[in-house]
Parts: structure tokens; C-alpha cells; sequence
């Protein structure tokens, strides 16, 4: 018994020494190519899977959103009326910014360098994690902020593979992202609320944030631009009691169902 | 020809993981496959079983999806041991109880050693430390024991019924 006891502890600190190595070989970046092998094992798989929830998740979708659908059409025909307004005047808005900027002798914005990346894998548990198909050899560095179409922010590359990424997203508790509310221009924090959602805290308590305002990026942030769509307000949180107060967000992007992403180089 | 069959089952959890189990996840708590399958691994009680086919779906799974790497594979084949060592010492019969019990204990050291070896990832600046909240207790935890728990359970039950590991199971005539 006693030695059965023994060599069960002899194995355990043998593949305690084995992981403690393999740790150190990842702190010295020597992991990358098992890391690509993994993946590259598992992606028949993993786009097997996004088929198959896809085809599942979009026919049960349709069957849950059937019964809403024509309140749900009247509000995007309304919205979409007011969204018809608000291009015409901001096509007019750009059309006098350029004119001003052409007077002033401004040249013209510029143009951010953006690469497409596909969504390979979500990874909720410890931490909110998206894992995307493009890595060291597409140029990815760490940091780097990462949207979805129309600019929506979806967070930031935590760490970079050869062949792949890890994004961390805006509803992961560690992100923190400097954000302006677009009307009232108030600056707060956003970051993750667990899983749950997100949050925008350090807002000055005298200040009146309005409910459906949008939250933008301020880009205090080194790597993650200005004016970046984060979402839109939903509740103000205040106590009067407390110092600052805070605002649950409506994120502009569903991150379990995002299919595709773009890493904005600055 | 066992190992490519683990490997497979392996990769079949791993890609299961990171596409369809996030879309099961209630409050913060997501069906964890990996964990699922240590703890009924674990708990398990064949006449021969082979501890380190667990290693290869945990490494995997960390290789791919771990943040840093290291920290769920530490974490879970020290849990893999505890629960060892825990059933040959407290929980000897291998009955119901005994079962509920390692499982329920399974998924609290996972979680317990999972932030406390994430103090020490944070020493040398590989990431933040995992900050425990109110939420965490009263939200996350008890969601965590339900689905992981229940998932365990059913793989034990799956591993008890299926024979496939097992010295005279389908899978013994492999070489």
C-alpha cells in the first residue's frame, strides 16, 4: 500500500515538474508552435461545430423572435426613417468638414489600416476570451484594439499565437476602457461586469448621463482609437451616498454571435 | 491506436468548449467539458486506469484556449490528485454520497486553486489576479456547482454504463 502511496506521488511531481517546464518554455515564448498544432488540430472541428450552431441557434432564433416580429418591424421602420434623417444631415455635416478642411489646409483623415479575422472559438470561463484566426504572421501585437462592423469595440488582443489570437473583451471584468458619453461628453471607465454585461463607473455624480445615449471610446487608451462605438446607456446607477456613479451599457455587440472581427492598427 | 482515440475525443471537447458551451451559460456559468471530465475521470473506479489519459484533453485545452497557459492545467491536475487522494482516505465506499461529495469538493478546489494560483501568476506579471466579488458567491459559484456538477455526474454515469475504458471494453482491443 505504502508503495502504491509512493509512486503516486512520484508520478504527481513528475507532471508537476513537466507543466511548471512547460509554463516556463510559454514565458519564453518557445510554446507558440505546439500552441499552432493544437489549433490546427482542433479547427476542423471548431468550424464543424460554428456550422452546426450556427444551423441550430438560427432556426431556434427565428421560432423565439416569430411572435415579436411585427413590433419589431413598426420600431426598425421608425428607426429606420430616423436613421435616413440622420445620414442625409451628416452627409451634409461632411461634406462642410471637408470644405473646412480643404480652407484650413488640413488634409484629408486618415485612414486606418484594418485586418479582417475570422471568430474561431468563444471562451467564457475565466475570463471573456474570443479566439481569432490571425496572429504574429498577419502582424497582431498585443494591445491592439479590435472592432466589429461600424466600428463597434469588442476589446483588445491579450495575447498573440503565429497563427492566432486571443481578444479579450469588453465584458471581461480586467478590461478597462477610457469612454465619453457622444451628447453630454462625459468621461468615464467601462469594463466588464463579469460576464453579465457592461459598465461604465468613475462618472462624476453631479453629472446627468441620459438614458440611450451612446458610449464612445475617448481614446485615452494608448492602443485603441477615439470614437469607437461601445454602446449605448441603459440604467444610471446613483447613490447618494457615493462619489461617482455608474451606468449599465448596452453593448453594441453580441459577442457570443460575432462571426467575424477587425484589428485596428493606430 | 488508444491515444489517436483519446486525442480525437480530446480534440471533439476541446472544439465543443469553445463553440457550443458558451451558448449554455447562465449567469457567468459556462458548462466546463474539460473540468467535467477530470472530475469524472477522477472519480472513476476501474480496476485499471490509465491516470495520465487525462493530461492529453486538459493540455489541449489549455494550449489552445488557456489565458496564461498553465493556470487551468496546474489547476486541474491538482484537483485530479486531491480527489485521488481524497477518495482513497475520506471517501472509500464509492457510493451516491461519496460521489456527490468528491464532485461538489471537485469543482470548489478548482475554483479555489484556480485563484489562488492566479495570486501567483500575477507575481510574475502573467495576469491579473482573479478578484473574488460578492457576485462571484451568491451568482457565479453556485451556477458552477449546478452545471459542472451535473455534467460530471453524467459522464461518470456515461463512463460506468459505456464500459469503453474499462479492461474488457471495446477499447482494450486497440493496441
Amino acid at each position: 500500500m505504502k508503495d502504491i502511496d509512493k509512486s503516486k506521488w512520484i508520478k504527481f511531481f513528475i507532471v508537476l515538474a513537466v507543466i511548471l517546464l512547460l509554463i516556463f518554455f510559454n514565458f519564453r515564448g518557445l510554446l507558440s508552435a505546439p500552441k499552432s498544432w493544437a489549433l490546427f488540430a482542433a479547427s476542423p472541428f471548431l468550424k464543424l461545430f460554428q456550422v452546426m450552431d450556427k444551423g441550430v441557434s438560427g432556426s431556434w432564433a427565428f421560432f423565439l423572435a416569430i411572435k415579436d416580429l411585427n413590433k419589431e418591424n413598426a420600431g426598425l421602420k421608425s428607426e429606420n426613417q430616423f436613421l435616413f434623417e440622420e445620414v442625409t444631415r451628416l452627409k451634409e455635416v461632411a461634406r462642410e468638414n471637408e470644405l473646412l478642411r480643404q480652407q484650413i489646409g488640413i488634409g484629408q483623415a486618415e485612414q486606418q489600416r484594418l485586418v479582417m479575422a475570422e471568430v474561431i472559438g468563444y471562451n467564457p470561463t475565466l475570463g471573456q476570451y474570443i479566439l481569432i484566426d490571425k496572429g504574429a504572421k498577419d502582424g497582431i501585437t498585443v494591445d491592439l484594439a479590435v472592432v466589429a462592423a461600424n466600428n463597434f469595440l469588442v476589446g483588445r488582443v491579450a495575447e498573440v499565437n503565429a497563427n492566432f489570437s486571443k481578444v479579450l473583451l469588453i465584458s471581461d471584468s480586467d478590461s478597462l476602457v477610457n469612454a465619453i458619453t457622444q451628447d453630454t461628453r462625459i468621461s468615464g471607465v467601462v469594463k466588464g461586469n463579469h460576464g453579465l454585461g457592461v459598465l461604465m463607473e468613475m462618472i462624476p455624480i453631479d453629472a446627468q448621463v441620459a438614458v440611450g445615449e451612446t458610449v464612445l471610446t475617448s481614446g485615452l487608451n494608448e492602443t485603441i482609437a477615439k470614437n469607437l462605438i461601445v454602446g449605448r446607456v441603459e440604467e444610471v446607477i446613483k447613490k447618494e451616498s457615493d462619489i461617482f456613479q455608474s451606468a449599465t451599457i448596452k453593448a453594441a455587440v453580441e459577442f457570443d454571435k460575432l462571426e467575424q472581427v477587425f484589428i485596428l492598427f493606430p | 491506436m488508444k491515444i489517436v482515440f483519446i486525442f480525437l475525443i480530446s480534440i471533439l471537447s476541446v472544439a465543443a468548449q469553445l463553440t457550443l458551451m458558451p451558448h449554455l451559460s447562465f449567469l457567468a456559468a459556462t458548462p466546463n467539458l474539460i473540468l467535467a471530465s477530470v472530475l469524472a475521470w477522477a472519480i472513476w473506479r476501474p480496476e485499471d486506469k490509465k491516470e495520465w489519459f487525462i493530461l492529453i484533453p486538459i493540455l489541449l485545452f489549455d494550449l489552445v484556449a488557456g489565458q496564461p497557459f498553465g493556470l487551468i492545467t496546474l489547476s486541474l491536475c491538482l484537483v485530479f490528485f486531491c480527489l485521488e487522494e481524497l477518495g482513497l482516505i475520506i471517501f472509500k465506499q464509492n457510493d451516491l454520497p461519496a460521489v456527490f461529495s468528491l464532485t461538489f469538493l471537485g469543482i470548489v478546489l478548482f475554483e479555489l486553486f484556480q485563484v489562488l494560483l492566479s495570486r501567483l501568476f500575477a507575481v510574475w506579471h502573467l495576469m491579473e489576479p482573479i478578484r473574488l466579488t460578492a457576485f462571484y458567491f451568491y451568482g457565479s459559484l453556485p451556477f458552477n456547482l449546478l452545471l459542472n456538477g451535473a455534467l460530471s455526474l453524467l459522464f461518470l454515469w456515461a463512463l460506468n454504463k459505456s464500459k469503453i475504458f474499462q479492461n474488457n471494453g471495446p477499447l482494450a482491443k486497440l493496441k
